[in-house]
C-alpha cells in the first residue's frame, strides 16, 4: 500500500475536496493535513473534545487514545476517528464532514514564494 | 452581606494518560506535586497554603470531575448546609477526602458536581514562614503561584447562574446579555477578584477551562515561550479579555482539557459595593478577545 519511491509515506485522499496529502507513519492524520498547507477544523489536539472527527472510507488507521465521551465504539465501527490522534496504517480515503471546513491556504502556497 | 467562600479550592479533571499528563503538569505548567494516590495526582501552585488545589484522575475521557469551594470559616459550611436544605437542594455529606475534612457535595443545575468544604491540611507554601524570600528558586515550567478560577458550560446558563447567585451567594461581576435582556453568560465572585467561576452556554457538565495566575507581563510572555518551546497546544494568546481586563493565554493539556494563564494583575479588585458590568451580545468579540475583537473558531465550540 506504500507509494513507490517514498518509503514510509501513505497517501491520504480527502473527499469531497479530492486533494491528496502525504502522511508519514509517525504523524497523525491531522498533522499531515496541516503540514500540507491545508486547514481543517480542529480543537484540543488531545483526543478530548472531538472537534477534528473524520470518517475513513477505505484504508486502515490506528485510533490512538481518544475520549469515549466524544468517539463512541459504534462510531469507530462506522469508520469515524479523531484525526488529531489517529495514524495511517495504509493509504486512506477520508470523508470530511461539513464541520471540518477544509481550505487550502493558497496565498502562501505559490511556487514563486516557496522557491525564492 | 459578608462573603463566605474564600476561594475556588479544587478543580479535579480527567486525564486520558496520567503518567504522560502528570509530566506535563509538573514540567510544562509547573505545578507542585503533593502526592499521587492510585489513579489520582494531587497538585498545587507554589504559593498555595493548603495541601492541594488541583487533581488529575485517569479516565477514559477528558473533562471535569468536580469543583470545590473553600469556605472562609468552619461555621460557613453549616450556614451553607442550612441554605441547601432551605432551597431543597439534595446534597451528600462527604465525611473526608484526601487530606480534607467534611464536605457538602451536590449537583448544580449546570450538571457539575460542586463541593463546599472548610478543612484541608495547611501545609504552607514552598517558602519558609519566617523571614521568607519573595519567591522560590528552582521552579520548573510556567510555575503559576495559584489556581484562580474555572469556566464551565451549562445548557441553561440562566438557571445555573441563578443557583450560584441565590443559593451560594456569589455576586455578578460581569454579564453577557442578549438583546431581550436575557443573561447568556456570567462571571461570578466571592473573593474580591473579578471571578471565581464563570458560566457560559454549552453541554451539561462541560469544562471550558481552569485558570492559573500569572502575575506580570513578563510572566505572561515567559509562559507563552515555555508552551511553544514544549510544542504545547496554544489555543489563543497571549492576549487580553475585555471581560475582567485580565491577560490570557488559552492552551490545552495533552488530554485536551483547556487551561489558562490568567493575568489578574491587569484586572480590577471587587469591592462589596461593586455592581455588575454588562456586555451586549453584539460585542462578544472584544468582550472575550479584546485585541482581535472577534472570537476564534474554538472558543465557543471546543471544550471537554
Amino acid at each position: 500500500m506504500q507509494r513507490d519511491g517514498e518509503a514510509g509515506l501513505y497517501t491520504i485522499t480527502l473527499r469531497p475536496v479530492g486533494g491528496t496529502v502525504a502522511c508519514g507513519p509517525e504523524e497523525t492524520v491531522l498533522a499531515a493535513i496541516l503540514r500540507s498547507g491545508a486547514s481543517v477544523m480542529f480543537g484540543c489536539r488531545g483526543g478530548g473534545c472531538g472537534t477534528c472527527k473524520m470518517r475513513v472510507t477505505s484504508g486502515q488507521i490506528e485510533h490512538g487514545r481518544c475520549s469515549v465521551a466524544v468517539l463512541f465504539e459504534e462510531e469507530k465501527k462506522c469508520g469515524w476517528f479523531l484525526s488529531c490522534q489517529a495514524r495511517a496504517l495504509s493509504d486512506l480515503t477520508i470523508e470530511l464532514s461539513a464541520a471540518n471546513r477544509y481550505h487550502v491556504l493558497r496565498s502562501w502556497r505559490r511556487p514563486s514564494l516557496l522557491d525564492s | 452581606m459578608p462573603y463566605r467562600i474564600s476561594r475556588l479550592g479544587l478543580v479535579e479533571i480527567r486525564s486520558l494518560d496520567l503518567d504522560r499528563d502528570l509530566d506535563y503538569y509538573l514540567n510544562v505548567l509547573g505545578l507542585q506535586l503533593t502526592a499521587r494516590e492510585g489513579k489520582t495526582a494531587y497538585l498545587k501552585g507554589w504559593d498555595e497554603r493548603h495541601a492541594y488545589s488541583f487533581a488529575l484522575t485517569e479516565s477514559d475521557r477528558a473533562g471535569m470531575v468536580r469543583m470545590a469551594f473553600r469556605t472562609v470559616d468552619a461555621e460557613d459550611l453549616d450556614y451553607y448546609e442550612k441554605r441547601l436544605k432551605d432551597f431543597g437542594i439534595r446534597y451528600d455529606i462527604i465525611p473526608e477526602d484526601y487530606r480534607r475534612g467534611r464536605a457538602l457535595r451536590f449537583t448544580a443545575p449546570s450538571g457539575h458536581t460542586v463541593e463546599l468544604y472548610n478543612e484541608m491540611d495547611y501545609t504552607g507554601n514552598v517558602l519558609p514562614t519566617v523571614n521568607p524570600g519573595p519567591w522560590p528558586e528552582g521552579l520548573r515550567g510556567i510555575a503559576p503561584p495559584r489556581l484562580d478560577h474555572t469556566l464551565v458550560t451549562a445548557p441553561e446558563p440562566g438557571k445555573a447562574i441563578e443557583f450560584f447567585q441565590t443559593v451560594l451567594e456569589f455576586r455578578l461581576s460581569e454579564t453577557l446579555v442578549a438583546p431581550d435582556g436575557t443573561i447568556i453568560a456570567a462571571w461570578l465572585w466571592q473573593r474580591p477578584a473579578p471571578h471565581d467561576i464563570a458560566i457560559v452556554p454549552g453541554k451539561p457538565g462541560g469544562f471550558h477551562h481552569a485558570a492559573f495566575v500569572v502575575d506580570s507581563a513578563d510572566a505572561l510572555f515567559r509562559a507563552a515561550d515555555i508552551l511553544a518551546m514544549h510544542k504545547a497546544r496554544i489555543d489563543y494568546g497571549p492576549g487580553r479579555h475585555g471581560i475582567t481586563r485580565g491577560t490570557t493565554i488559552y492552551f490545552f493539556d495533552p488530554s485536551g482539557n483547556r487551561l489558562e494563564t490568567f493575568g489578574g494583575y491587569t484586572a480590577y479588585q471587587m469591592d462589596p459595593d461593586s455592581r455588575a458590568i454588562r456586555w451586549t451580545q453584539d460585542q462578544i468579540g472584544p468582550a472575550v478577545f479584546y485585541y482581535s475583537q472577534e472570537l476564534n473558531e474554538t472558543f465557543l465550540s471546543v471544550y471537554t
